[in-house]
């Protein structure tokens, strides 16, 4: 998730574009633009167009395919393993509070701590490491015979099912993904916290204010650009960037009781003969971006300022 | 290190506290994975959990031949020249859409913002298709062409944002004394956006590293795979984890935290200062 600093950079960028530029509006400046554009638009738009074409069609990737309208999107819609996994992805939306709080919290920690460097390394550090990696690793630490189980039963507790629960694996799913996300959130939110003054900090102390207090009043208040941003990239995320670690923890086990949107898309583009269904799945994961990024825009407030 | 504390003693211990449990829940499941790499697998299937006991380092040596050393070799010859690709694309429209003043840039803008945000996972498919009516299917320099379109979008503003910041008069002094758009470009706008480019360098190797759809699709010879694909297959072969696995694991991360502590100094300053002050 290295990337969604980038990502927030772009984004941010986006928003105040530049509208300046030296000279007079000339031809000669797309040249700097279109070496990209038409690459993007040969590897990317094209793939893209016939993705379309393709959820039109019946199509096993052998013979010619044959036009059948809708009945591939008429199909997705009844398959109970597809309407699974899209409640899956909403579900999993539910722990959007724990992604965005935990972070903050540990920013907010680690804010003014002497040790804060040391602090701030440990909390990054699940940030560097490839989704499949941090799904595998807790494969590993949450198996039946795993060390998570083995530990609450050294302690008398009975073990967890942690991934062979239907519904419990969702709940595992989204605390494995607030672990791997943690180390981009703490460090958009410790960028945000370094802006703030410190007298403002050391005034509201001399107020009496405690911890809590500021956390409440001041850090929140000050990071709420920080939030803002960041739960789009999370539900955007959602959407698009799971897979990685489903394949790495669950493979959407048990059945299909962990499986995504994505990761439907995922699987049916590797594995299947009915590309034509394939097809309609992935024009699905490109129209719930487009349907979330129209409800963010019109959902979050106006900026101030 | 801030001058005084700013907390009493009780308030500092109950946030050391937490901050130590943070970072336990961090490191214990590293320390696991670690430990259980370095173990003798018969030792492992007798008990898994067990901290004592021998060390080895053959696990590392079997999954090196297994695969992940081939991957790791596959990745570095499709990434870096993917990453020149990317940066180079990135900064050459950057440049393009901070500084030149060009007729319907916005329909620039959103072909590059609609990348950004599309699914891999829907583009797996088509780029696969393509790719094997095209011909440049399992051909890793085309997988490397693939990934320098797909990740040059979100730089493309990264650079754009950073090209605006240079004052416009730097540009124009230079077109008075008779240089070319591409003169200025290459003898003082590169040169100055070098942090920013070597930025976009870095943050695209993590992205490509950890690339997984199209990587599978891309590349069937088990030959030219990445890294990222092999391991997935590798959790195939051995499902309920173990010695060999974690090993695999620590070697696909190995090179991500060695760039990762190479870049640090500077990607902290570059990419995480400015980004997201609004």
């Amino acid at each position: 998730m290295v990337a969604s600093a980038g990502f927030g950079q772009a984004a941010a960028s986006w928003r105040a574009r530049s509208t300046q530029g030296s000279g007079r509006a000339s031809m000669t400046g797309w040249l700097f633009v279109l070496p990209q554009l038409v690459l993007v638009a040969a590897l990317v738009l094209l793939p893209l167009g016939r993705v379309i074409y393709l959820s039109f069609m019946q199509y096993d990737g052998f013979t010619d395919p044959v036009f059948i309208g809708l009945q591939n999107y008429l199909d997705l819609i009844v398959w109970k393993d597809f309407q699974r996994q899209v409640l899956n992805t909403f579900l999993l939306v539910l722990a959007l509070p724990l992604w965005v709080l935990l972070p903050f919290t540990l920013a907010a920690l680690s804010h003014d701590h002497p040790r804060k460097a040391w602090l701030r390394f440990f909390f990054l550090l699940p940030g560097i490491l490839p989704a499949v990696v941090v799904g595998m690793i807790f494969r590993m630490v949450l198996s039946d015979r795993g060390p998570a189980n083995e530990l609450l039963r050294a302690l008398g507790l009975p073990g967890v099912p942690w991934l062979s629960n239907d519904p419990l694996v969702l709940a595992t799913v989204a605390l494995v993904i607030a672990w791997g996300m943690m180390g981009s959130g703490v460090m958009f939110y410790s960028a945000g916290l370094s802006a703030l003054p410190r007298e403002r900090v050391e005034a509201a102390i001399l107020d009496g204010a405690n911890w809590w207090d500021l956390v409440r009043h001041i850090y929140w208040p000050a990071t709420i650009p920080v939030t803002r941003f960041w739960s789009m990239i999370l539900v955007l995320a959602t959407v698009t960037t799971f897979y990685p670690w489903i394949v790495g923890l669950t493979r959407g086990g048990p059945g299909i009781a962990s499986s995504t949107i994505d990761h439907a898309v995922f699987l049916a583009g590797m594995g299947s003969s009915r590309l034509g269904l394939a097809a309609a799945m992935a024009v699905v994961g490109v129209l719930a971006i487009i349907v979330i990024l129209g409800l963010v825009t019109q959902l979050s407030p106006k900026e101030r300022g | 290190m801030e001058g005084a504390p700013l907390f009493g003693r009780w308030t500092r211990l109950a946030i050391t506290l937490a901050s130590v449990l943070a970072v336990c829940t961090v490191i214990f499941p590293l320390i696991f994975v670690i430990r259980v790499a370095l173990r003798p697998e018969a030792e492992y299937l007798g008990d898994p959990t067990g901290l004592l006991g021998g060390v080895t380092l053959e696990n590392f040596a079997l999954a090196w031949q297994n695969g992940i050393g081939r991957g790791i070799v596959n990745s570095l010859i499709v990434i870096l020249p993917a990453c020149i690709i990317a940066s180079t694309l990135s900064t050459l429209a950057g440049y393009g859409l901070a500084k030149q003043a060009i007729p319907y840039k916005g329909v620039a803008q959103l072909v590059l913002a609609s990348v950004m945000v599309l699914p891999l996972a829907s583009l797996g498919m088509p780029i696969f298709e393509q790719a094997l009516s095209w011909g440049y299917l399992d051909n890793q320099f085309g997988l490397s062409v693939v990934y320098g379109v797909l990740f040059s979008a979100w730089a493309s503003f990264f650079m754009a944002s950073y090209f605006s910041s240079l004052p416009d008069d730097l540009i124009e002094a230079a077109h008075i004394d008779g240089a070319t758009k591409l003169d200025v470009f290459v003898r003082i706008a590169v040169p100055l956006a070098f942090p920013a480019i070597a930025s976009t360098l870095v943050i695209n190797l993590f992205v490509m590293w950890s690339e997984l759809i199209i990587a599978i699709m891309f590349l069937p010879s088990a030959e030219l795979q990445t890294v990222a694909a092999t391991l997935a297959q590798f959790n195939e072969q051995r499902r309920s984890g173990g010695p060999v696995l974690a090993a695999a694991m620590l070697l696909d991360v190995l090179p991500v935290i060695i760039a990762f502590a190479l870049a640090q100094r500077w990607l902290k300053a570059e990419v995480f200062g400015g980004g997201v002050k609004s």
